[in-house]
């Protein structure tokens, strides 16, 4: 082991080791040549007798140093240094491979970056990650979601458990930072005191909080600030602690600034700590917040605690468990089960299955992106492999063993595969965060800087695709006997190569499956644009109206929404309407339902809405059988329904004077009216909904709909709901924007599919490039004997591009059928839009068909130019 | 003239030479060669493209270690000294040599 030590140690100073040896030995030299003088030699005598004695001190210090490098590392030096010489001669081959491999490792390595960062690296900016876990529950409903804990559960825990150093409860809330008149809104975490102490969280200034600033009734209300926030707000101004801030009308004193590096769970850079005892005072009218911290039925908050040394995981999910179960018998609740997890961004989190699921799907296209890179290059190394069966001939039959020059070539593909890494490693240094500020904004939810683990997995990916691509070719090339491959007669080698055509049916496949799915996507989004939302989109606008969340309550609410109607129909506008949840806005309510005569056993849940008189004539939906709400519906147990829900239970337009169970399975209602299907809640497919009057409207002020038939409507509204209340702002939105928005949002995935199959197609043609000129090279003596016998020009092409036509349109099929089957999974984004949908793959056929004669046309021309006398004398 | 060491002196030989050369204290390579020369009566004459061959393996097992110093006519060079592991390796190696030494004789003497 130590004697492998020095030598990787002498490996490093070998040019200082190597001039040492030589001074030795030159100092040997003149010691003899001066011995030799003292025996009486002439001083030229001597000279020449030591240096003859010596021999070459070259090949002295030479000998004395092959001691130390091992033979083998020095060969494989040599054989990387022939590898980069060859490498260098030919430019275009080796651009054309390092950017080929180098763009489908990049997209590989920069998914890993996510991946890792999304499943594996805990949050950032703290001390000791291992150590921090969260306790959750495990949510039964919600297909093995988890949930965070109520605050009293938290509270058993935390004075109980001894597993932990500590446990910390946080809750997010959306609150108001005053600045002056304006407030804005930003996310705060109402945590417990040890918060930062627990996540071990370092302060860029001042400090956390202590014990008993999360106590209620604490003198003073304290805040720490995000790093950003105090930096994009205060001008990173270090006089800011100890100084006052006002959230939502409270005055809180600044304590301290979090580190950088600490962005929360959400990794939102906008974001306020403030002390969780503070939640009744932030939102006085919010019954649910003055009582959540004392109930323990009310969910929830986000637990996270630090081990100890002692503990583990499962130990300390075992005691949680034995804690939270007799909380919850003592307080008359059945048990739930909890669950340890770590801190990395998908762990636990709602959705954080699927998330996976669509990388997985993700890195699975990429990995066959990485393929048909691999193929294409496996295919030209295959090409130069045969341009060099003779030069491998004249070593195979010189007696160099055939695993020594596997070895060599190998070591080419390994060059290759290195640099191609680093190409890809500058991409996926710069790839996520381009997507990722697309898709999340400035939020950064997980790390995504490239660490060891990219590094080896980018190294992995190099070694097993150079592995793919060059290990083949290698063995076959060494394959040929020396005989054949001395008479030059290269033609013998080419007639049966079925990997070549493997290789090259493989890609036309997997670009056709790409191109496919990235059609039908693109169509499906052309597809969506026709769709008929069955509401009226142009002319109506939305307008969402801001009010201080904490003067308003239930009735104020109320009284917000009726005075404003009065005031829009003085004003002369009649087609408006109120609704809890605006068209497009992906936000859904569920209640449950059932039938007369149906057990609380077989109720379901359905969509709900809650709109005022009005709405439906602001968005032109059409009543098609009963009638509108009116005023005096208000507190009565009336709905509408839409055409969907009526004809699944009440088929037959029997709907209207129906009764059923609604509003939780309790309350009797009564179906007043039936309205056109609409898509108000999303473009998905349409569900049953119900309508009911505006009753309470949720917990905010609803929004307003209306009909923009005047240019003036938008300016007149907005001044009207001022009147109102002078605190209120609105922001009016056109819905046709909205569903641009939507659009727009659904274009990601076809722009993302049709950049990685045009990548692949990309690839492709390089490839079939690759072959179409190997053809041409391999035969370049047959041409010429056909063109010297009369052959013109088309018999050239046919027979240039009639070699792997097969290979060709094996491809074709294998891709086609792959492709329709992509379809069937992709069927639920196509809004409507056949699988079969032929412009899609009649596109795709044509862009293939395309590719297929630029790629023979560079070779063909060649071949066309081949002179018949040259060509015989080839040999 | 130079005759080296025989090639079929018996290998590892000129390892147990040198080792036992530098038990007398540091020397340098011309040292060495100029000793075992001298005591051997001009039988040995060791030549640097075995010497310094077998300083290197020397060095890679650790059995000596190198530091550089001023000569007897005042030039750089490189002294050899015998580290502990050379010592063990030495009375090792004395032994197997005398085992083997006894056992040819034995067999030369067999008659």
């Amino acid at each position: 082991m130590r004697a492998l030590f020095r030598r990787i140690s002498y490996w490093f100073r070998a040019r200082r080791e190597a001039a040492a040896l030589r001074e030795e030995i030159e100092f040997h030299r003149s010691m003899t040549q001066a011995q030799m003088e003292r025996d009486g030699f002439t001083p030229d005598e001597a000279r020449f007798a030591a240096r003859r004695q010596m021999g070459n001190v070259a090949i002295a210090s030479e000998d004395a140093s092959a001691v130390w490098i091992w033979p083998w590392l020095q060969s494989v030096r040599q054989d990387a240094a022939y590898a980069l010489r060859s490498l260098w001669r030919q430019p275009g081959f080796t651009l054309v491979s390092l950017s080929v491999l180098g763009i489908a490792i990049g997209l590989n390595t920069g998914l890993f970056t996510v991946v890792a960062g999304a499943a594996f690296r805990p949050m950032s900016g703290l001390t000791d990650p291992s150590r921090v876990v969260t306790v959750s529950s495990v949510n039964v409903l919600g297909r093995g979601g988890l949930l965070g804990l109520s605050f009293p559960e938290y509270q058993s825990l935390t004075s109980a458990a001894t597993s932990f150093e500590g446990l910390a409860a946080a809750r997010p809330l959306s609150v108001r930072l005053e600045e002056g008149p304006v407030g804005r809104s930003i996310s705060a975490y109402l945590v417990t005191a040890n918060y930062f102490d627990v996540l071990g969280v370092r302060m860029e200034l001042g400090r956390g909080f202590q014990p008993g600033e999360d106590r209620r009734g604490s003198a003073q209300a304290v805040a720490v600030l995000a790093y950003q926030v105090w930096k994009s707000r205060y001008g990173a101004d270090p006089t800011i602690v100890g100084r006052q801030i006002r959230v939502n009308n409270i005055p809180f004193t600044v304590v301290g600034i979090a580190s950088r590096q600490f962005v929360g769970p959400e990794g939102s850079p906008n974001r306020i700590w403030l002390p969780i005892s503070m939640l009744p005072l932030l939102r006085p009218n919010d019954p649910f917040a003055t009582t959540m911290l004392d109930r323990p039925q009310d969910c929830c908050v986000t637990v996270t605690g630090r081990l100890t040394p002692a503990a583990t995981r499962d130990s300390a999910r075992a005691e949680v468990q034995v804690l939270s179960t007799r909380f919850r018998s003592s307080v008359g609740m059945t048990e739930h089960s909890l669950a340890i997890g770590g801190t990395q961004f998908l762990s636990g989190r709602r959705g954080g299955g699927e998330a996976l699921a669509i990388l997985g799907v993700l890195s699975l296209g990429l990995t066959l992106v990485l393929l048909i890179a691999c193929a294409n290059v496996g295919n030209l190394l295959l090409a130069r492999a045969a341009a060099r069966v003779n030069e491998i001939g004249v070593r195979l039959s010189l007696g160099a063993g055939r695993a020594r020059i596997v070895r060599q070539l190998l070591t080419e593909g390994f060059v290759l595969a290195i640099g191609a890494s680093v190409v890809g490693l500058f991409l996926s240094m710069w790839l996520p965060p381009l997507v990722l500020s697309v898709v999340a904004g400035t939020a950064r939810p997980f790390d995504i800087s490239l660490d060891g683990w990219v590094l080896v997995y980018a190294l992995a990916v190099a070694v097993l695709s150079c592995l793919a691509f060059a290990l083949a070719p290698a063995l076959h090339a060494t394959k040929c006997d020396i005989a054949t491959a001395l008479k030059h007669d290269a033609a013998m080698l080419q007639s049966r190569f079925p990997l070549r055509s493997t290789l090259l049916a493989v890609q036309v496949a997997v670009s056709v499956v790409l191109l496919t799915s990235a059609a039908l996507l693109l169509r499906g989004v052309a597809q969506a644009r026709l769709l008929d939302p069955g509401f009226a989109m142009d002319g109506v606008a939305v307008a969402t109206i801001d009010v201080p969340e904490e003067s308003y309550d239930v009735a104020r609410r109320r009284a917000f929404v009726t005075e404003t109607t009065t005031e829009l129909k003085r004003a002369g506008i009649v087609r408006f309407g109120f609704a809890s949840n605006e068209p497009l806005g992906n936000e859904t309510s569920m209640t449950g339902m059932r039938l007369q005569g149906e057990s609380p056993a077989q109720a379901r849940t359905v969509e709900f809405i809650n709109v005022s008189p009005g709405y439906f004539d602001a968005l032109s939906i059409p009543i098609v059988a009963g009638r509108d709400f009116i005023d005096a519906d208000e507190g009565r147990s009336v709905v509408i329904v839409n055409q969907t829900m009526a004809r699944r239970y009440w088929p037959g337009d029997t709907a209207v004077g129906q009764v059923f169970f609604g509003g939780g399975n309790r309350q009797l209602m009564q179906i007043v009216g039936v309205v056109a299907d609409a898509h108000v809640a999303s473009m998905e497919e349409i569900e049953p909904v119900l309508f009911l009057p505006p009753g309470d409207m949720s917990q905010r002020v609803p929004r307003l709909l209306f009909s923009t038939d005047e240019p003036s409507t938008s300016a007149t509204i907005a001044a009207i709901v001022e009147r109102v209340d002078g605190r209120a702002r609105v922001d009016v939105t056109p819905l046709r924007d909205r569903f641009e928005n939507w659009l727009g949002d659904l274009r990601l995935a076809p722009l993302v599919a049709s950049a990685i199959g045009v990548f692949a197609l990309g690839v492709a043609v390089v490839g079939m490039l690759g072959v179409f000129s190997y053809i041409v090279r391999q035969r370049t003596r047959e041409i010429g004997i056909r063109m010297a016998l009369g052959a013109g020009a088309g018999d050239v092409l046919r027979l240039v591009l009639a070699s792997s036509s097969r290979a060709v349109l094996a491809g074709l099929a294998v891709g086609g059928l792959g492709g329709f089957a992509a379809s069937q999974v992709l069927r639920s984004s196509l809004y409507g839009l056949s699988p079969l949908d032929p412009i899609a793959y009649g596109g795709v056929l044509l862009l293939l068909a395309l590719a297929a004669c630029l790629a023979s046309y560079i070779p063909a021309r060649r071949a066309l130019r081949i002179d018949p006398v040259r060509a015989l004398r080839y040999e | 003239m130079g005759k080296d060491v025989p090639p079929d002196l018996l290998p590892g030989t000129l390892d147990l030479l040198i080792l036992k050369t530098l038990l007398r204290g540091p020397m340098h390579g011309y040292g060495i060669a100029q000793h075992l020369k001298t005591v051997s009566e001009d039988v040995l004459q060791v030549g640097e493209s075995s010497l310094y061959p077998a300083l290197q393996r020397l060095l890679l097992s650790g059995c000596v270690k190198g530091e550089w110093g001023a000569s007897e006519n005042n030039r750089r060079a490189r002294f050899y000294t015998l580290t502990a592991a050379g010592r063990k390796r030495l009375s090792a190696e004395r032994e197997e040599f005398d085992r083997l030494i006894l056992a040819i004789h034995k067999v030369l003497a067999t008659s």
